[in-house]
């Protein structure tokens, strides 16, 4: 297998007052190309921090942080820009969709990032739609769907460009269980149907029964279960 | 692509103004007050300038006296007048004589039931009519010579609500207003008339303030300044007529086009301060939409460029309905300043200035709020909800 993601000795701290809080230390950390990995961990433990890394959301203060060949800590802001347009999808916990946008303006925001034309552009946002059930509400907007309904808009809009890499930030953490399930089985069908690799935060174990392996940080490392692979 | 950025991030920011319409709306009116304020008052200079300007042209010269700018301080004596009316190049009426008009200025006091607003009466000679091309009797009659009569151009009439068969209080008594003229609506129009040697002889003034001179031709000023200028028996200062004008008109309209810009400016840079706290509330209400689009891989420059694209929308917004309103109610609005009467000019060149302004103001607004908005961290935001 190909690591999609590789985090080298990555140590990461933010400060708080007049005090630097290390949030994650000297970390190693692989994610296999089609892998659906999970991060648990307790509040504080450092998941969304490792996540934003991942997602070049933030830069490490010591260590690498290779995702699908780059070099993340090299990138400038506009070049992490364009490299998260071509190889990342986010998929957040408060879905984070355009309001004023229809779902299909939503969903088509990340391909204004392509040189796709129109028509392709409208093919790729019928065909994410239709993949996560909500082709018939394309033109709603986000107020009038329901909280699963948005969240499989926002899953629509991180996989319509195509991305190497799937980052999911609590996408069950708003919703109910019953919408929460059905979001899980989406992303399971497109890590095993579609072959889409994930990296998702959870703090609920229901939720991580989905993915192909669970890691647990806390902390700031991890915590390396007996046999687990890391 | 960055193309195609703008435009989304653009396009979603005015889709939410709706949820900051009224934020959007103080922007809106703050630059319609700047522009509409700035053009009335710069309409005012306009006005004035047209007004005091239009009723010159170049085949009529003015001579003063030389140490006078104006042809208000009466400093030619009467022995100069038959030497300048002796001069090269002037025209000739069909009554065989000069087509020239000596003339004094006579200040008098406000109208009555006026504060402010000085009358001005012309005294003009025998000529005075026939050397003004766009002068007209409209109503009543013209003024006999040698009698205490008056007459009355139609903008004092209008403003000073001086009618024909109304007195005007002269030194030395009240004169009757015969009758009322136009002249094309130039600033002469602002004026009283009345035959020059009467007025010379009630108010006790010794000398002339100029003397009007038709022109044979345009060209034929050379020769007439030249001569005149010259003579070692005068010392008379010749202008043409259009000159002569634009330089007086040019330090009142200066005067006013300066206080326009001064108090625009005061106002601009309240303007400019309140759309910086606009715009910056405005990127702070559209954190989540700014950190998504970033986070979905959106660069920085095409989002700072939507907050200063939608500061210099709002502010053209503003800046058209104050053009528009300044047009509708002082556009044509007859004023007057001392002794003018005027109409105030709203032009096209002055509503173009004022919607440049607003855009330049608005990217001094939101400059600020753009880079803020370009900076942001986009990890931190996602996370304060």
């Amino acid at each position: 297998m190909t690591a999609i993601v590789s985090l080298v000795g990555v140590t990461k701290g933010y400060v708080r007052g007049n005090q630097r809080v290390e949030v994650l230390r000297n970390v190693d950390f692989q994610v296999q190309a089609g892998e659906f990995v999970v991060l648990m961990g307790p509040s504080g433990s450092g998941k969304t921090t490792l996540l934003n890394l991942m997602g070049g959301l933030n830069k490490a203060d010591a260590g690498e942080v290779i995702v699908d060949g780059a070099n993340l800590n090299d990138l400038s802001p506009n070049q992490l820009a364009d490299w998260r347009a071509k190889h990342l999808g986010f998929v957040f916990q408060f879905y984070y969709l355009l309001p004023a946008l229809s779902a299909e303006r939503n969903v088509e925001v990340a391909l204004f990032l392509t040189r796709l034309s129109a028509a392709e552009r409208r093919r790729r946002v019928a065909a994410a739609l239709d993949l996560v059930g909500l082709r018939e509400r394309a033109r709603h907007k986000p107020g009038e769907l329901s909280g699963g309904q948005q969240q499989r808009v926002a899953i629509a809009r991180a996989i319509v460009a195509d991305p190497t890499l799937l980052i999911c930030d609590e996408p069950t953490g708003d919703l109910d269980r019953e919408a929460s399930a059905s979001i899980l089985e989406l992303l399971q069908l497109l890590n095993r149907r579609h072959g889409k690799t994930i990296a998702m935060v959870t703090h609920d174990p229901w939720a991580a029964e989905y993915a192909s392996r669970q890691v647990h940080l806390d902390k700031g490392s991890l915590a390396i279960a007996p046999g687990a692979r890391v | 692509m960055l193309l195609n950025e703008l435009r989304v991030a653009s396009r979603v920011g005015f889709k939410s103004l709706r949820q900051r319409i009224g934020s959007a709306l103080v922007i809106v009116a703050g630059m319609a007050c700047v522009v509409g304020v700035t053009l009335a008052m710069l309409s005012l200079a306009a006005g004035i300038a047209r007004a005091i300007q239009a009723g010159g042209d170049a085949s009529h010269a003015l001579v003063h006296a030389a140490e006078s700018a104006t042809a208000e301080s009466n400093g030619l004596s009467r022995a100069d007048i038959p030497l300048i009316l002796n001069a090269p190049g002037i025209a000739v009426a069909a009554d065989g004589r000069p087509l020239a008009s000596a003339e004094v200025a006579l200040w008098l006091p406000p109208a009555e039931g006026f504060a402010e607003g000085t009358l001005y009466l012309q005294g003009i000679g025998p000529k005075g009519a026939a050397v003004r091309p766009g002068f007209a009797i409209v109503s009543g009659r013209m003024f006999r010579t040698g009698a205490q009569e008056i007459i009355v151009g139609r903008g004092a009439e209008s403003v000073f609500g001086l009618k024909v068969g109304s007195t005007v209080i002269m030194p030395n008594g009240e004169w009757p207003i015969v009758g009322e003229f136009t002249d094309h609506g130039n600033a002469v129009e602002s004026e009283l008339m009345a035959d020059a040697d009467t007025v010379t002889s009630a108010a006790a003034i010794p000398a002339f303030g100029s003397v009007l001179v038709a022109l044979r031709n345009p060209a034929a000023f050379t020769e007439f300044k030249r001569w005149l200028t010259t003579n070692p028996a005068l010392a008379v200062s010749v202008e043409r007529h259009s000159d002569y004008l634009a330089r007086t008109a040019g330090s009142v309209t200066q005067f006013l086009a300066t206080l326009a810009y001064f108090v625009g400016g005061l106002m601009a840079m309240g303007a400019v301060f309140g759309s910086i706290q606009i715009m910056y509330s405005a990127v702070e209400s559209r954190t989540i939409e700014i950190a998504t689009l970033r986070a979905v891989g959106y660069e920085p420059l095409p989002i700072a460029v939507s907050v200063v694209l939608e500061a210099a929308l709002l502010s053209l917004l503003g800046a058209l309905l104050g053009a528009t309103l300044a047009w509708l109610f002082f556009n044509g609005t007859q004023s007057f300043s001392g002794s003018t009467v005027f109409r105030m000019q709203v032009s096209g060149r002055m509503v173009a200035l004022g919607l440049v302004w607003a855009i330049g103001l608005a990217i001094v607004g939101g400059l600020a709020p753009a880079i803020r908005a370009a900076r942001l961290p986009v990890a931190e935001a996602l996370r304060s909800t």
